[in-house]
């Protein structure tokens, strides 16, 4: 049942017209990032790197964000959910599904962005590294951990609104990776209520392995592995979350 | 009596409107559909049709009271695999085609990958979908979607379907072909339960009915037992009887129930020849508007002027 | 007619969307004049800086950087990067592209051009390139960068030579081959042998130049410190042996070649003539060389004269009257037509030196200057 879902939501995402438009934008976007190197006098090949890789992670999250949010609401409103879940299918399968079926079209959508950034640098005559498939493995985990905050905040409200708390989500889930660096600001309660707060956000930051991987700078498999264990660990959490709204779901 | 396919009992439901208010849906609701029937559930709109349709599908929850499918709690999966379902004014997925989307939905019907093929064939002879499976559905107009929805609703080969206003944005060819449609279910064994708005289409189909409004149900029962409680019209010249009314032709005519029948043929006056002696073809659309109207006390009487259905 | 109304949404598109890229394009005219006056507008602290990148601190701290290069040409002239609210404009931009991305080695190299060069805060811009090493440990440009500064402008060779020793120690451990360890001692080596005179600078000059981009607005800043040097050094030189022949002969010279008097060079030269004095060898004698800009010297009274200089010098005055020009234009609501029209409208216009004449290009005086008669001075570039 899950994989027939999967299947299927795999299919739709990757047909949307905002899946392909999307990435052709990156496509683009990549081919201009050489500009950036053009014009800073240098060899640039730094930079392209800089800005290539960071493309992928900005245009992954809008991908997630913007096919993620229409995976329920958009569902209800349409009442294309209605044909499914009157099939014999629990309510929570019919949520996992839909969340693997979108990963997986995430995890080929980041793929592709990774192939074609670092042929791009390859051709440009930047120093192509293994260290930059590694950054942009660490990036399809941040995005597939922006898909369950997406779908979590889609089955509370509604697909616009999802949209901006998403988009609220990537920021704080960065901010707070800066925090213990501005912490020394906050005074007496502040500081434990600050850190409660924080604690609630997903900390993004523990995928920005990018920078890192530009200067071929190596990171410890150990290290891999727990921050894909830390992603695993909160899309977990999130699709939970939503199987509990879309369970308790008047449709 | 055989095990009813669905059956409602003392089902309510409300859901929170605006602020502390609740919406009162379903009061009570109780119904019967026999195994093997075609049942008609009437009713105006915002009666309560879709909730309880949408109780039963399970998409809505918390409601008190039964409601049983095969004698099953609602959320038997096996019973919930006999199902059929389509869906007033049904949407799908925009970037599948036919084929893969009916697939999909025969596979969540718990069909097994070797019957599928010759089930989607099925479908696709019955409603000229044929040449229509690489399509996506984005294309489909009104009527295309709803011949579709139909298609997905009886794939798996359901035992009760379930269809809400099912020949909404149908043209007249595709309505008469849903209803053969549904006829062939009917023959193959399948319960029908449909809810409607458009009398006529009841009338051509069931022959069990319950009638809803404002959440209460305020009649069920056989179609034929409906039928059979019509008046008798008795066309007439020569000295009137009391009570008749003139016809434009010099004729006259009288109405009277059934059980005045053999009084009212005894006393007729010397001299009055019958011309014609028929049951009067009950109109459901005039009957319903009656029956509500009564219910709500704006007017009791069953309808007198109702239209004719010619000799019989 | 119907072909028509059909043709014309296209047509009225087509005829847009040109107009509206031409229009686009009109902005990145080539020839225009470029306006030098981008400020710093927003510089946080570093640390928000890092939380405001949303993860992209790599990316978000190039594209940062290269916004910022109209302000570096803009201090290249003001010299005066002050910001709002207290500090220094480059000290914090630096501190903030350092701190979303400590691994880029140009950043700390136009910290030490940009604070250093330009705006003359040597420990500030040492201290930058020694936090770049703590980053980039290996990074020859780097330690290269820190020891010039460290025997230019501290001195450390002569004030402090254990430190200096033991600085250039660390440099060559920093290497990771032989061949680079021993040009590290083989650069100290050569740094020591030069005899300056006035060109002490010279060679920190010369590494600013070494990373810098050809022809870019910072390298012809550069080239132009370095001949400003360097024709200061010659204009002093050839000075110094006019006024040695006035006190052997009793009066000024009247032809520069009586500079070149062997008892005038001995006098000034007891070992050997320093390599960039403005001398070479022509038909194995002594002759005079044109000055760093390719224009021969000339003298006048006992003074020795760089034409070369005189226009760069001209030009530089340039700028404070166009400034006047822009504030009388303001003033009267139009701007002159003509040099002449501009003159009369009350524009102060500096005497030129020969081979130079003023023109108006829209609503900028410029100078017209003739072609030198030889190449300047190559400079050293590695």
């Amino acid at each position: 049942m899950i994989r027939t879902i999967a299947g299927a939501t795999f299919r739709e995402a990757t047909r949307s017209r905002s899946f392909v438009l999307l990435l052709a934008l990156y496509a683009l976007a990549v081919l201009l990032s050489r500009v950036g190197g053009w014009i800073s006098g240098t060899d640039g090949s730094t930079i392209t790197a800089n800005l290539v890789m960071s493309l992928q992670s900005v245009f992954g999250v809008l991908v997630a964000v913007a096919t993620g949010t229409a995976l329920v609401q958009s569902e209800i409103q349409q009442k294309t959910l209605y044909t499914v879940l009157s099939r014999p299918l629990p309510r929570w399968k019919f949520v996992v599904g839909k969340f693997l079926g979108l990963a997986a079209a995430l995890v080929c959508g980041q793929a592709a962005m990774l192939a074609l950034g670092i042929a791009y640098l390859w051709i440009t005559g930047a120093p192509v590294t293994g260290w930059l498939a590694v950054a942009g493995a660490l990036t399809a985990m941040e995005v597939l951990v922006m898909a369950a905050v997406s779908l979590c905040w889609t089955a509370l409200s509604s697909p616009l609104l999802a949209t901006v708390l998403c988009l609220a989500t990537y920021a704080l889930g960065h901010a707070v990776g800066s925090l213990p660096g501005l912490m020394y600001h906050l005074k007496g309660f502040q500081r434990p209520l600050c850190v409660a707060f924080a604690s609630l956000v997903p900390d993004l930051s523990r995928f920005s392995y990018r920078d890192e991987a530009v200067h071929a700078l190596p990171i410890a498999l150990g290290e891999i592995v727990i921050r894909l264990a830390y992603g695993a660990c909160w899309i977990a959490l999130l699709v939970m979350i939503t199987v509990i709204v879309v369970r308790r779901k008047q449709l | 009596m055989a095990e009813p396919e669905l059956s409602f009992a003392d089902v309510s439901f409300s859901y929170r409107g605006d602020w502390l208010n609740r919406i009162h849906a379903l009061t009570t609701v109780s119904l019967l559909v026999p195994q093997a029937s075609a049942f008609g559930f009437l009713g105006a709109n915002g009666a309560g049709k879709s909730t309880s349709i949408k109780l039963l599908m399970g998409l809505l929850h918390g409601h008190r009271g039964d409601i049983r499918l095969f004698g099953q709690p609602l959320g038997d999966h096996r019973a919930r695999a006999r199902l059929g379902y389509l869906p007033e004014q049904p949407y799908f997925y925009d970037n599948l085609a036919v084929g893969e989307y009916l697939v999909y939905l025969a596979k969540l019907s718990g069909m097994s990958a070797a019957d599928i093929p010759a089930a989607c064939d099925r479908v696709y002879q019955l409603l000229d979908l044929g040449d229509l499976r690489t399509r996506k559905l984005k294309s489909f107009s009104k009527g295309m979607r709803q011949r579709f929805g139909l298609a997905q609703a009886i794939v798996h080969r359901p035992d009760l379907l379930v269809l809400d206003e099912p020949f909404s944005g149908l043209d007249p060819l595709w309505r008469a072909r849903f209803k053969q449609v549904m006829a062939l279910e009917r023959a193959r064994g399948a319960t029908l339960f449909f809810s409607s708005h458009i009398l006529s289409d009841v009338e051509d189909l069931c022959d069990h009915y319950a009638v809803i409004d404002h959440g209460r149900v305020l009649e069920q029962g056989r179609l034929a037992d409906l039928m059979g409680s019509s008046p008798i019209e008795l066309t007439g010249s020569g000295p009137k009887p009391a009570g008749a009314e003139d016809l434009p032709d010099g004729t006259w005519r009288v109405l009277f129930a059934e059980s005045e029948r053999a009084e009212r043929l005894a006393h007729l006056p010397a001299g009055a020849q019958i011309l014609r002696l028929d049951r009067q073809r009950i109109a459901l659309e005039d009957w319903f508007v009656a029956r509500v109207r009564a219910f709500h006390g704006a007017g009791a009487a069953l309808p007198t002027g109702a239209r004719t259905g010619g000799a019989s | 007619m119907r072909r028509v109304r059909q043709l014309a949404p296209w047509a009225a598109s087509a005829a847009l969307i040109t107009g509206l890229v031409a229009w686009n394009a009109s902005r990145f005219d080539p020839d225009a004049f470029a306006i030098r006056t981008k400020d710093l507008s927003f510089l946080p602290t570093p640390a928000m800086a890092r939380m405001l990148s949303l993860g992209q601190a790599g990316a978000v701290s190039k594209l940062r950087w290269i916004d910022s290069f109209a302000y570096f040409e803009l201090q290249l002239e003001r010299r005066d990067d002050h910001v709002a609210g207290g500090g220094k404009g480059f000290d914090r931009l630096y501190d903030i592209l350092t701190t979303l991305d400590p691994h880029y080695e140009p950043f700390y190299l136009h910290a030490a051009f940009n604070i250093g060069a330009v705006m003359n805060r040597h420990d500030k811009a040492l201290g930058f390139v020694l936090r770049g090493l703590l980053s980039l440990p290996h990074a020859t440009a780097l330690w290269r960068q820190a020891a010039v500064e460290l025997h230019t402008t501290y001195r450390y060779e002569e004030l402090h030579p254990e430190l200096m020793t033991a600085f250039l120690q660390q440099w060559a451990d920093a290497e990771l081959t032989q061949n680079d360890k021993r040009v590290v001692w083989e650069w100290s080596l050569a740094m020591s042998r030069r005899s300056y005179r006035g060109l002490e600078q010279l060679p920190y000059w010369q590494e600013q130049l070494a990373h810098l981009e050809p022809g870019s607005t910072s390298a012809t800043y550069v080239e132009q410190a370095m001949r400003e040097q360097l024709v200061r050094f010659c204009l002093a030189e050839l000075q110094a042996l006019s006024d040695s022949y006035r006190t052997r002969h009793g009066e000024a010279p009247a032809r520069l070649e009586q500079l070149l008097e062997p008892a005038g060079l001995a006098d000034r030269y007891p070992i050997a003539i320093p390599g960039l004095a403005p001398f070479k060898m022509l038909d194995r004698r002594i002759a005079l060389r044109c000055d760093p800009y390719g224009f021969p010297f000339e003298l006048a009274h006992g003074q020795i004269i760089s034409p070369g200089f005189e226009r760069y010098k001209a030009n530089r005055r340039l700028s404070g009257t166009n400034n006047q020009l822009a504030s009388i234009a303001s003033a009267s609501g139009r701007w002159p037509q003509t040099v002449d029209a501009a003159r009369s409208a009350g524009v102060t216009l500096p005497t030129l030196p020969p081979g130079g004449s003023y023109t108006l290009d829209d609503q900028t005086l410029e100078i017209a200057w003739t072609d030198p008669p030889e190449a300047p001075w190559p400079l050293g570039r590695r």
